[in-house]
This record gives structure tokens, C-alpha cells and sequence, in this order.
């Protein structure tokens, strides 16, 4: 046995990995080579060191209760189909920060996805891009999404036959709009509502009466089965405007180094 | 199953780790609301995902590989950063031959605060295949369905790891005089 291969197997030594056979002609190697009895001595060492470092810490007691607790309305929780966001609970509300339109069916798309297969209702009302591209780019990316939009499980709404559909834009006519849709998806069977609204076509000058539309969606969704998504440009929001978004969402999910993460706002 | 029935199943399996599995999240994320997050969120997903846990199989291991991806998807930082350290000059340690003083007691004298900042400056896989094989004591074909990588993946990475590990804390110890640098 050479010297190389038996280096490659001190790991397995100790770890216990080894079979008898390969055990002796391992010890028998090593009471000979004092180069690889020198090695053993060493990786030996730094792995009890290791052991005794990383020693089981107790979990603080209130994190059992709160576990079970949590199982417990283990159905109030859906999967947002985010990684990042992962499960969530019905009545949560976030923020996507976006650059660039691409950005917005990586996270949007998956969300929807999962909806439609956890027999949620979903409405996606876009200004970034029109309902046709929006059609095209959940279809492309799963074809069997056409039935959902047939039988109107889906729904994307351009942003003017939403939020402007009687007339000027206010806090009170959105409200009422979506909890139509909900009370109507309930009724026909859904397990609630997912939506997407859009922020993109406002002028920035009414962005205290968008403050008072999350504010009071956030209000009034947060016992019911809805989830909801806004997407915000984030160059046209300064830091101020950020820290308000913030404010009104409980999560805000943000694209750093190409990939998305989620911070936790202070009412999270 | 009836929900209720359910929950103490499963209760009754995955509870017990808790305290094993909140030490390696809190290995994974160095933070204690983090580690707590962390768990709550894994053990709710393990437990929607219950009925396709096939029974009398590992349940110990199928429960930590939900903590893990849980940990990579929402809570590991800078995930896709290069590491700084380079791995193969690491590797290429000298001797100890100036010293006699074994390296046991060298590494002794060391504070769990300096092998833990030494944990955190390996790879991520490094230092998670470390932290289920020698905190959580997972076999290598454990570890290897855990991370969905071949055994040999696995014992390289404990064996890479431990080197680099033994070269950092040789560095601090030389830092503390504790060995002549």
C-alpha cells in the first residue's frame, strides 16, 4: 500500500467508514510509515477538536411550543412557489423590487404556478408588459396553463381595468374590487386568493394614495386567504420611498448578485 | 391520517432532533433568531410534506436535508460569492517540524470562538458536510443522500476540509504564540 492511497483513506479511519479488511491493511501500513502515522496523528486531532467545538447546543425551550403551535395552522400556510419566500402564511403581503421587466416572471411566473396548483384563484393585473405578453410568458413556460386562463382560474387584467376601472384611482374602489374577486373565488370553490398588482404606471405624485391603498390592503387581507404581491421599479423609488415600502409589506424580496432575497420588514 | 393524528406522528419523530438540529443551524446561519427561523420553517415544510416521507426509512436524514435546502433557498448570504480563500494553497501546508508540542494540545489551547471562525471561513459544502459528519454524526452514505452527491464528493470534502481547517488554526495558533511562527 502506498503512502498516497493511504492519506486518501485517514478520513475514512477515523470516521469509522472503513471495512475490516481495509482496517487492517490501513493499521498495518501505519505502524510501519511514520509519515502516515504523523498524518493520522494530525487530521486525528483536528477532528476531535472539531467535535468538541461544535458540541450540541440546546434549542431554547419555547422553540418546541412554538413549532407545534405553528403545525397546529400548518393550513393557514401556502407555498408561495419562491424558493426564497418559500411557505407563507394567507394574509401576507410583499414587495418585489425590480430593475428590468425580464425580472419580473422569475418571480411572478413560479408564484402564479403554484397557485393555480394549489386551487388557489390568481389575478395578475400588469402595466409593465401587456396581458398578451403575459399570456405568452406563462404559457411558454407551461403550456398547461392555457386551461387556467380558459376556465378563468387565471385572470391578468391590464392595469386601467383595474385600478381605473370606475374611474380615478382610489384606495376605497381597489379595495372593494378585490374583495369582490375574493368573496367571488371562495364561492366558486377556490381555496382563495393570489394576486399580483402593479406599481409601475403611477405618477409618483400619487404615491401618498398608494401608501394609503397598501396600507389599508394590508389591513384588510391579513385574516382572509388572500396573498398578495406588488412589484415596484426600484430606480424610481428613492430611499424614502423604499423605507415606505418597507413600512407597508411585511417581506420585500430584492435581486442582489443575480439572485433574489428577501428581507424581513419590522412588522414581519 | 386526521390532522390531528398528524401532527403527533409526526411530532413524536421530529421533535427529539430539535436540539441536535438547532445546533447545526445555528452552525449554518451564526444567528439565534436565524437558527430558530430556520427550524420552524423546515419543520413546517417537512411536516405539509409528511405523506411522501416513506416510512422506515431514514427520517433523521430526510428531515435534515429539508433544513439544508431550506438554508440554502432563504437564509445562506452571498451564496453564489467565491470563496476568498483559495482552496489548493490551503492545502499546501508545511510541517510542524519546528515544533514538538503535539498538535492535541496546540490545538487546545484554542477557543471554540477560534475553531468557530475557522468553520466559517471554508467553503459553505465544506463546512456543512463537516458540520453532519462530525457535530450530527451522519455516515458518509448518509451524508451523500443528503447532499445528493457521490461518497467520494463527501470524503473529499471531509478530508480538503479538515486540512484547510488544520492550516487556519495553525495560523491562529502561531498568531498566539503558542507556537513559534
Amino acid at each position: 500500500m502506498d503512502c498516497e492511497k493511504v492519506c486518501e483513506q485517514i478520513c475514512s479511519y477515523l470516521d469509522n467508514e472503513m471495512d475490516e479488511q481495509s482496517k487492517k491493511t490501513f493499521e498495518e501500513h501505519i505502524a510501519t510509515c511514520e509519515k502516515c502515522s504523523y498524518e493520522l496523528n494530525t487530521c486525528s486531532c483536528i477532528k476531535s477538536r472539531v467535535q468538541k467545538g461544535l458540541k450540541s447546543i440546546k434549542a431554547p425551550n419555547f422553540l418546541k411550543q412554538k413549532i407545534s403551535l405553528v403545525l397546529q395552522n400548518a393550513h393557514n400556510y401556502r407555498d408561495s412557489g419562491i424558493p426564497t419566500l418559500d411557505l407563507i402564511k394567507w394574509g401576507t403581503h410583499v414587495a418585489q423590487l425590480y430593475n428590468n421587466k425580464s425580472d419580473l416572471p422569475e418571480v411572478l411566473i413560479p408564484y402564479i404556478l403554484k397557485g393555480l396548483e394549489e386551487n388557489e384563484k390568481c389575478l395578475w393585473v400588469t402595466s409593465d408588459i401587456s396581458v398578451s405578453e403575459a399570456q405568452k410568458a406563462i404559457i411558454d413556460f407551461s403550456p398547461d396553463t392555457e386551461k387556467y386562463l380558459n376556465n378563468g382560474q387565471l385572470e391578468i387584467l391590464f392595469y386601467k381595468d383595474w385600478y381605473l376601472a370606475k374611474g380615478q384611482f382610489n384606495a376605497k374602489n381597489v379595495i372593494d374590487s378585490a374583495f369582490n374577486k375574493y368573496q367571488d373565488a371562495i364561492s366558486n370553490g377556490y381555496s382563495g386568493l393570489r394576486a399580483i398588482g402593479t406599481t409601475q404606471w403611477l405618477n409618483m405624485d400619487d404615491w401618498n394614495i398608494l401608501l394609503d391603498l397598501e396600507a389599508l390592503l394590508d389591513k384588510s387581507i391579513s385574516n382572509e386567504k388572500i396573498l398578495l404581491i406588488c412589484t415596484y421599479q426600484q430606480d424610481k423609488c428613492g430611499e424614502k420611498k423604499i423605507a415606505d415600502i418597507m413600512n407597508h409589506h411585511k417581506y420585500v424580496l430584492f435581486k442582489s448578485n443575480g439572485l433574489w432575497e428577501l428581507k424581513k420588514s419590522c412588522m414581519g | 391520517m386526521c390532522e390531528l393524528n398528524k401532527q403527533k406522528e409526526f411530532e413524536e419523530l421530529a421533535l427529539p432532533y430539535m436540539d441536535s438540529f438547532y445546533s447545526s443551524a445555528l452552525r449554518m446561519t451564526r444567528n439565534e433568531a436565524e437558527a430558530e427561523d430556520l427550524l420552524q420553517d423546515a419543520y413546517l415544510r417537512a411536516y405539509r410534506f409528511f405523506d411522501k416521507f416513506q416510512k422506515g426509512t431514514n427520517f433523521r436524514a430526510w428531515l435534515f436535508k429539508i433544513i439544508r435546502n431550506v438554508y440554502i433557498n432563504k437564509y445562506r448570504k452571498d451564496a453564489k460569492v467565491p470563496q476568498m480563500m483559495d482552496v489548493s494553497d490551503a492545502e499546501a501546508i508545511g510541517s510542524l517540524s519546528d515544533t514538538d508540542t503535539p498538535e492535541n494540545i496546540i490545538f487546545d489551547k484554542l477557543l471554540d470562538d477560534d475553531l468557530t471562525k475557522a468553520l466559517d471561513a471554508l467553503p459553505d459544502d465544506f463546512k456543512m458536510t463537516l458540520i453532519m459528519s462530525d457535530l450530527e454524526g451522519f455516515s458518509y452514505k448518509e451524508i451523500s443522500e443528503i447532499l445528493d452527491c457521490p461518497i467520494g464528493t463527501v470524503m473529499s470534502r471531509l478530508h480538503r476540509g479538515r486540512k484547510i481547517l488544520r492550516h487556519i488554526l495553525i495560523d491562529y495558533a502561531k498568531n498566539m504564540g503558542y507556537i513559534k511562527g
